[in-house]
Formats: C-alpha cells, structure tokens, sequence
C-alpha cells in the first residue's frame, strides 16, 4: 500500500516537472506557431502575400489586408518602412513562436511614414548618425520571425485602395529604402 | 521485473499528467489567462512583450497572429448569452452600444478559427459599415439565409465562434476584471 502511494506521489511529482517541460519547450519548438505554419510559403526578408495560403493561418481578421515579411537577421540587419494615410494601419513584429515584440499603428507615423532599423541577436548595433532621426532602431529577440503589416478595410469597396496602401510597405536589406 | 513495470508505470502516468495539464491549460480557456466579459472571453496578455509562459504555449500551438497591445483585443463567444453553444441551426441577434470603439470588426468563424465560405461573400462587419439606431446601438443578425441589412452569415449547420475585435483602443476598458465596459449581447431567437 504505501509503495502504491509512494508511487502516485513520485508520478505526480515528476508530472510537476513533465508540466514545466512542456511549457519551457512549446514556444520553442513551435511547429504550430503562426510563423511554423507559413515559413515555407514566404520568401525571407520581403514583404510578400500569401494568397490562398492566407487558411493555414487561423482567425485572422477578414477586414484587413495583410503582407507578410519571413525575417532572417543572420545575414544583417533589415530596414522596414510603410507609407499610410489616416486610415487605420499596423506593423506588428513576432518572434517565431506568435509573440509580439513590437508593434506600431498609424498614428506613430511621421507625416505618413515609418522608418524601422531591425536588427538581430548577431547584429551590430547601429551607427545612429546614420540613419534619418526618425528611424525606429529595433532589436529582435530572435534570428528569425515574422512582420505583418495590415490595412482596415472598412468597406469591401475599400479593399483595393487598401492592398494598395499594404503593398507600399518594404522589408529588405537596402539601406536607401529609407 | 516488478521494478521495470513499476518505473514504467510512473513514467507514464508522469507523462500523462504532465503534459494532460498544459493541453488543459492552454485549452480550456482557464481564468488566469483570460477574462471574460458576458459570454466573450479574451486572453489580455497574448499581445504583450511580456506575455506569461501558459499564454504563449497557448499561442505557439493556436498558430493564431495575435493582435498586439497598440493595435488592439480580439474577444471570441461560443455561446450565447444564457450559455448555450452557438449553433449554426439557430438565428442570433447581437446588440450593444460600441460608440467607444473607434474600429471595430465582428465576424465568424467554424470552431477551429477558420473562415467559413458563404456565397455572399460577407464575413465580417464593421464599424464603417453598421447601421446604429438613434440611441448608437448596433443590431447585427447572424443567420443562415439572409436576413436584412445587416446580416452575418452562418453557415448551414454546426458550430460556430464569433469574434468581435476592438482597434486603436485601450484594452483595458474592457478586459479588466473591475468596472469592465460591457459587450454585446448575444440573444438566440428562432431555431430551424
């Protein structure tokens, strides 16, 4: 009797620790993760659509238009810009598990525009002088993850102007982008 | 002989109870990851930096883009109002006042977060586009086969999730546990 009760205890004990495992390794393995389910659709350090892959990514929000940049900060730093009116816009940046690590809407833009240096845990941190003062200098968490940059579509008549607004935005490795 | 056994048997009960306990926590919509407002619930912190460790075990196998703090909250319902599921057989009709909420979208989708095809082409509304009576409420029908202006449609039988998300808004109106802004109701009427 008191092997059987001293074996429940050691399972649950052990469960304990097979609990934190689980919960330390999940976002790192992250097979399941937003940017796990479309790595393969996506070209690496360009803002691109996804067209029809756009199902593999669950309760995304049919009133917006989405581009969606693959970074891979192992081969430098990434300069990402986006030119937007008043109409509601996002750049969000994720870490490959689905994490946000930043994000900025419309209204942090200057006179329509948003400059951002992303760099990576390689990367060199840069020179500020060379870049325009309103560059929003950023380090990521991580090598590798997504920018999603997305347009409100208020009404479906909207929806061209919108994609239109999305496709300005750029992620790339050309410093005269901005 | 008897040992091996016994070992295994730990192994696996410690397995089960290990990882049984993060499927449910990550999946069972547990009050210390979300808040819930009426028959909506939310995870506050899933667009945060500093999101906890069982919200984004919860995000890294959902697979969902989650929406940032500044960009705004995405709550989702299951059920209706008295708690029943929400079942595609039966008309719903959605009202409450969200002039607070300077963007906003409501739309559906199957249980697993996936859009649901339907040959109007509508899946979701928003705050351009409602209709709001005198007093700004909003009266949304969703519905299988139309049902006037402003219509969602469900699909033709089966379950289905609603998902109501707030932008350029501060979520704390809404998600916090105290004085929370209400949400909309969520009222079944006729069922086939």
């Amino acid at each position: 009797m008191m092997r059987i009760v001293f074996l429940l205890l050691l399972s649950l004990s052990l469960g304990g620790i097979a609990h934190i495992g689980a919960l330390m390794l999940l976002p790192v393995l992250a097979p399941q993760s937003a940017y796990g389910r479309i790595e393969k659709h996506l070209p690496a350090n360009r803002f691109a659509s996804l067209g029809t892959q756009q199902r593999h990514l669950p309760k995304l929000d049919p009133a917006f238009e989405y581009r969606f940049c693959k970074f891979d900060l192992r081969d430098g730093p990434l300069y990402i810009n986006a030119s937007m009116d008043e109409n509601y816009f996002t750049l969000a940046f994720h870490a490959h598990d689905g994490g946000v690590f930043y994000a900025l809407n419309q209204r942090s833009s200057v006179s329509g525009k948003m400059d951002i240096f992303l760099y990576g845990p390689n990367n060199l941190a840069p020179d500020r002088e060379t870049l325009p003062a309103s560059t929003i200098v950023l380090a990521a968490p991580t090598h590798v993850g997504l920018i999603v940059a997305k347009a409100f579509v208020g009404t479906e008549s909207q929806r061209l102007q919108m994609r239109h607004t999305v496709e300005l935005a750029y992620c790339g490795q050309d410093e005269k982008a901005f | 002989m008897r040992l091996i056994v016994q070992l295994l048997f730990v192994a696996a009960l410690a397995l089960a109870i290990g990882l049984g306990s993060v499927y449910y926590a990550t999946h069972a919509q547990l009050s210390f990851i979300t808040v819930k407002n009426g028959s909506w619930y939310a995870y506050p912190n899933i667009g945060k930096p500093d999101i906890d460790a069982y919200t984004l075990a919860y995000l890294s196998i959902s697979g969902e883009i989650p929406l940032a703090v500044v960009d705004g909250i995405a709550f989702q319902s299951t059920t209706d109002d008295t708690g029943r599921t929400l079942d595609a057989r039966c008309d719903y009709l959605i009202t409450g006042n969200l002039d607070a909420v300077p963007v906003w979208t409501l739309s559906l989708t199957d249980t697993q977060g996936r859009d649901i095809f339907n040959p109007a082409r509508r899946y979701a509304f928003t705050s351009q586009e409602i209709l709001r009576s005198a007093n700004g409420e909003i009266r949304a029908l969703v519905s299988a086969s139309p049902k006037g202006k402003d219509w969602l449609p469900a699909p033709d039988k089966g379950a289905f999730t609603l998902h109501l998300r707030f932008y350029d808004v501060a979520i704390n109106a809404f998600a916090e546990n105290r004085s929370r802004t209400p949400l909309p109701r969520i009222e079944r009427r006729s069922c086939e």
